[in-house]
């Protein structure tokens, strides 16, 4: 569905992604794996479409995602960033926020509150009108993070990006939120992008992890592969870190 | 933190008062032609009469009523004060946020313009402007919002560039909205309390500076301004005039300050949680 090809990315004198190629199939889960600054959300945002690449190109089922009207192209994917809290509008309520892209792309009208009610029913939180009215800071981080995956399912992608989605919560409600994106994966059968800087949550999430190391791809296999034969020293590290063991 | 503006400026006292306040100064000068019980450009009784039922401030030295003057210059400082406010604030928003969203050599020649201001002295400004044109209502009130928007703009312009940067935003913008809507749903309503406190703050300076310029005379002479009636009222000091000519403008205009300056610290204090008292941590 999505093919990286040769794709870099610089910031002003630091680069980035050096000529990077990945695929991500139908249906398939990709964790994107990789320290803090590895260039892991340069690479979700571009395949998003909402950063432009030096060099290289980005196909999305064969067309050149340059070539696609961005606001269409935005209708296809959806993103849970990693904090709700600095997502989420502090202004907007709970049916505001999921109501956002529907204002964005002129569909809001008389269904509108039944596919909200929907959505909310899928991320498990409460349709009623008081909870509805919420705003953020009356959630708890695990709602507000359903909230903001009620809002990115709400124009049915056909691509997830979670951007380290979890990593703000709880390791409980952590596990909670992990569950439900894979669920909803499965259920609508959309692709997803997990990009995240661990590997054991990556092992349990995933079909495919792709390892970013110094803005290149330092391997990219199925995850029982990675995870049972690593075959870059920092994935073995990365995995150490993982169990533990430094 | 979410913020209901309305509600919690109705729970503050202060602001309360200085908005009841505010509104019977408005409504006394909108219903100037109304209430006023003569016509202050006309004579109405012999020169320096005291306060009388006919007359309740009495008359000035050419024999005007002195309340009928007093409510129709109330009502020229409200109206330059709202005027000079209004087109201040929305030349510094479109100024001010217009830069912080262009950027590159527009940005830097707006703020430029803004730091000459900020380092001309205004009031030079007025006086060239009026010593060049007829210094009348409408020219004063242009002259004054061109140089009084640039703490809006400045204020603006970092408040837009630090709302650019909020997740929140980029999430819109990740979402496919347009610029409009961002501007509309997410700038502009953050924008509200800056907007909300350079309007009072403006209206204080543009109705101070109206009452200053017209009793320094730099002001249309034929339109009746509290700052005129000042600089007359002290010409017949001697007369002893001071407690019915020149005490009751310059009550007017002090009430009319301590109004806007009472919103004015409402407004603070419900935007910035530091301020609020009940927030207070007992020592």
């Amino acid at each position: 569905m999505i093919s990286v090809k040769d794709v870099s990315k610089s910031y002003k004198d630091l680069r980035v992604l050096s000529d990077v190629s990945l695929a991500l199939d139908e249906g398939e889960i990709l964790a994107l794996v990789g320290e803090t600054g590895s260039g892991k959300t340069t690479l979700a945002y571009l395949i998003a479409g909402t950063i432009k690449p030096d060099g290289g190109e980005i196909l999305f089922r064969g067309r050149g995602v340059s070539d696609i009207d961005r606001k269409e192209f935005a209708k296809t994917v959806g993103i849970v960033y990693q904090s709700p809290r600095d997502s989420i509008s502090h202004r907007f309520t709970v049916f505001e926020t999921i109501a956002e892209p529907l204002h964005i792309h002129g569909e809001f009208d008389d269904e509108s509150r039944g596919r909200i009610e929907s959505a909310l029913r899928e991320v498990q939180l409460p349709v009623d009108e008081y909870f509805l009215q919420k705003y953020p800071h009356e959630l708890s981080g695990g709602e507000l993070q359903r909230v903001a995956i009620a809002r990115a399912l709400i124009m049915k992608p056909h691509l997830l990006i979670a951007d380290e989605s979890t990593s703000f919560l709880d390791p409980s409600v952590q596990a909670k939120v992990l569950r439900l994106l894979l669920d909803l994966q499965n259920e609508r059968g959309i692709s997803m992008l997990f990009v995240t800087h661990d590997i054991g949550v990556a092992r349990k999430v995933s079909d495919r992890i792709a390892v970013l190391h110094g803005g290149d791809i330092v391997e990219n296999a199925p995850a029982h592969r990675v995870i049972a034969n690593p075959e870059h020293p920092y994935t073995k590290q990365l995995i150490g870190v993982a169990k533990g063991g430094g | 933190m979410h913020i209901k503006p309305f509600q919690e400026f109705a729970k503050d006292k202060i602001g309360v008062a200085g908005l009841v306040l505010i509104l019977f100064l408005f409504t006394t000068a909108i219903l100037a032609p109304v209430i006023a019980p003569h016509d202050p450009w006309d004579y109405s009784a012999s020169s320096f009469q005291q306060p009388s039922k006919e007359h309740l401030l009495g008359t000035n030295d050419i024999g005007y009523d002195i309340f009928s003057e007093l409510l129709w210059s109330l009502r020229t400082s409200i109206l330059f004060g709202i005027a000079v406010a209004a087109i201040t604030c929305t030349l510094g928003l479109v100024l001010g946020v217009s830069a912080a969203l262009i950027g590159g050599m527009y940005d830097m020649l707006v703020m430029r313009l803004a730091d000459a201001l900020l380092a001309i002295p205004t009031i030079m400004i007025l006086i060239l402007i009026a010593a060049y044109f007829k210094p009348s209502t409408t020219v004063l009130i242009i002259a004054l919002s061109l140089v009084l928007w640039q703490t809006i703009a400045r204020g603006v312009r970092a408040q837009t560039l630090s709302l650019k940067t909020k997740l929140y935003v980029k999430a819109a913008n990740n979402m496919g909205a347009p610029t409009s809507y961002i501007m509309y749903k997410h700038i502009m309503p953050e924008l509200f309390p800056l907007y909300a406190m350079g309007f009072v703050t403006k209206a204080r300076i543009a109705v101070f500076m109206e009452a200053g310029l017209s009793f320094l005379g730099i002001f249309d002479p034929t339109t009746k301004s509290l700052g005129i009636m000042m600089s007359y009222a002290m010409r017949y000091l001697y007369l002893d005039v001071w407690f019915n000519w020149l005490l009751p403008p310059v009550f007017a205009l002090s009430l009319l300050i301590v109004s806007l300056g009472l919103i004015s610290y409402a407004i603070e204090e419900i935007f910035d949680p530091r301020l609020r008292r009940n927030n207070a941590t007992p020592i």
